[in-house]
């Protein structure tokens, strides 16, 4: 019979015998000094403004975002103003909160949205699948100068070594909101301009599916374009004139959180 | 407890941080890293577990009162991260060959164990390394996981008891004993 005290001496020789890494006592000392509130995994949820042709493909808020979102919104406003771009009204909160993002498997996935599902390929050899969150979409007709929701978007999320995770926005090609933009504004990180930091953004085609990602400290563009190559997606060109910018009949918003 | 720092060492590095302060984190990360490897199983995850660990515990240190608690509170910050680490695996779908980064053992006693432990549930891992290895009491493990006392209490008695049963199995497989045709024969 083993008593108590052999385990516990048990577990004191196996735990002594593992073999333990040099501890990266400067990379740990910058991530503590770095934040107070949120562990450095969840880079991503940081409230994101992608200013597009009158796409918000990125009016990307986190479910709790770190930056108010008074202050995200008189970013946004400054952004819009530099890029001569004319944001939508903000979104009624019954549309806002109709946005709730939620865990699904594939096959569930596909009964949401209304194109075939090309799942990602070609990740990063430390990407790990975490899970596939589905959230409607708000749509600004401008037109009819009105929100409404929208089908489902997709986030295949990953999780890799050093605490990183990047996100990857599968929704349906929508040919009315004009171009994917070129860069995505992180209001979490506002540069001393004043402005947010841009970080350049890459969306291609698989089909009727539109994949879209930011190149950022967790992923980059190096390894963005392998997975665009494995997964064969057609590049789709970036938005390059104040005029594209503000080309499309429709806005879409898009909510992604982890 | 194995983790035993000098209480002005801790004093400092929460006062200055510097030099005390990177030791602290030494000390720490490699206790934590050993615990976490210990319930993960995964050299990847157990780095990125106690990375988790050391940043919380460095942020944490400024406001912790009393420093003989040091120990138990970076215990609990340590298998609690571990914890998480491990339940957020169950839903990860292994990609490639990177996810399979296993922890090796220096003796078949050790390795015993540990295939002993890996039969155990996450919370149920931390609940014996907090116990047996921490010296944390089931009423302090309730307090660090926010489970009921009588759970912790419930996973100590399950944990216990199957590690004894898969110990006293590897051992009586690792003793040579006479086959029952031997019996037969020597009883002839």
């Amino acid at each position: 019979m083993l008593t108590d005290a052999q385990l516990a001496n048990r577990l004191e020789t196996m735990l002594a015998g593992i073999e333990v890494p040099a501890p990266p006592v400067g990379r740990l000392l910058a991530q503590a000094s770095q934040r107070q509130v949120r562990l450095p995994s969840h880079a991503w949820t940081a409230a994101r403004i992608a200013v597009a042709a009158a796409i918000i493909v990125g009016a990307v808020f986190s479910a709790t975002p770190i930056v108010a979102p008074g202050i995200v919104q008189t970013v946004e406003a400054r952004l819009a103003r530099l890029l001569q771009w004319t944001p939508p009204p903000a979104a009624p909160r019954s549309v806002d909160s109709a946005m709730v993002s939620r865990a699904v498997s594939l096959r569930e996935a596909q009964t949401l949205v209304r194109f075939p599902i090309v799942p990602p390929a070609g990740l990063p050899h430390d990407a790990v699948f975490v899970k596939l969150v589905a959230t409607p979409t708000a749509v600004y007709s401008k037109p009819t100068h009105s929100w409404s929701i929208g089908a489902s978007s997709l986030t295949f999320w990953y999780r890799r070594t050093h605490s990183r995770e990047f996100g990857l926005l599968a929704d349906i090609f929508e040919p009315r909101t004009g171009p994917p933009p070129k860069y995505i504004f992180d209001a979490d990180e506002i540069g001393p301009n004043g402005l947010p930091k841009r970080h350049m953004n890459f969306a291609w085609r698989n089909g009727n599916q539109e994949m879209s990602i930011v190149q950022d400290a967790n992923i980059s563009a190096a390894e963005i374009e392998a997975i665009r190559i494995a997964m064969h997606g057609i590049l789709l060109r970036p938005s390059a004139t104040h005029a594209e910018l503000n080309s499309g009949s429709i806005v879409k918003k898009y909510r992604v959180s982890p | 407890m194995p983790l035993h720092l000098d209480r002005d060492l801790i004093r400092t590095a929460q006062i200055e941080g510097g030099t005390a302060l990177e030791c602290v984190i030494g000390s720490v990360w490699a206790e934590g890293y050993r615990i976490c490897a210990s319930i993960l199983r995964d050299r990847g995850l157990a780095e990125d577990a106690v990375q988790e660990a050391c940043v919380a515990i460095v942020q944490g240190l400024p406001k912790l009162r009393d420093v003989g608690t040091f120990s138990a509170w970076s215990y609990k910050i340590i298998v609690n991260r571990a914890i998480t680490t491990a339940r957020r695996r169950r839903e990860l779908q292994p990609l490639d060959a990177l996810s399979t980064r296993e922890v090796h053992f220096n003796s078949d006693d050790s390795l015993d164990l540990a295939n002993a432990l890996s039969a155990l549930s996450a919370a149920q891992r931390g609940a014996i390394i907090l116990h047996y290895y921490a010296g944390l009491t089931s009423r302090e493990i309730a307090e660090s996981t926010g489970l009921p006392r009588s759970t912790v209490r419930f996973h100590l008695m399950k944990a216990r008891r199957c590690l004894r049963a898969a110990l006293v199995d590897t051992r009586a497989h690792a003793q040579p004993t006479p086959s029952r045709r031997e019996v037969y024969t020597d009883a002839n």
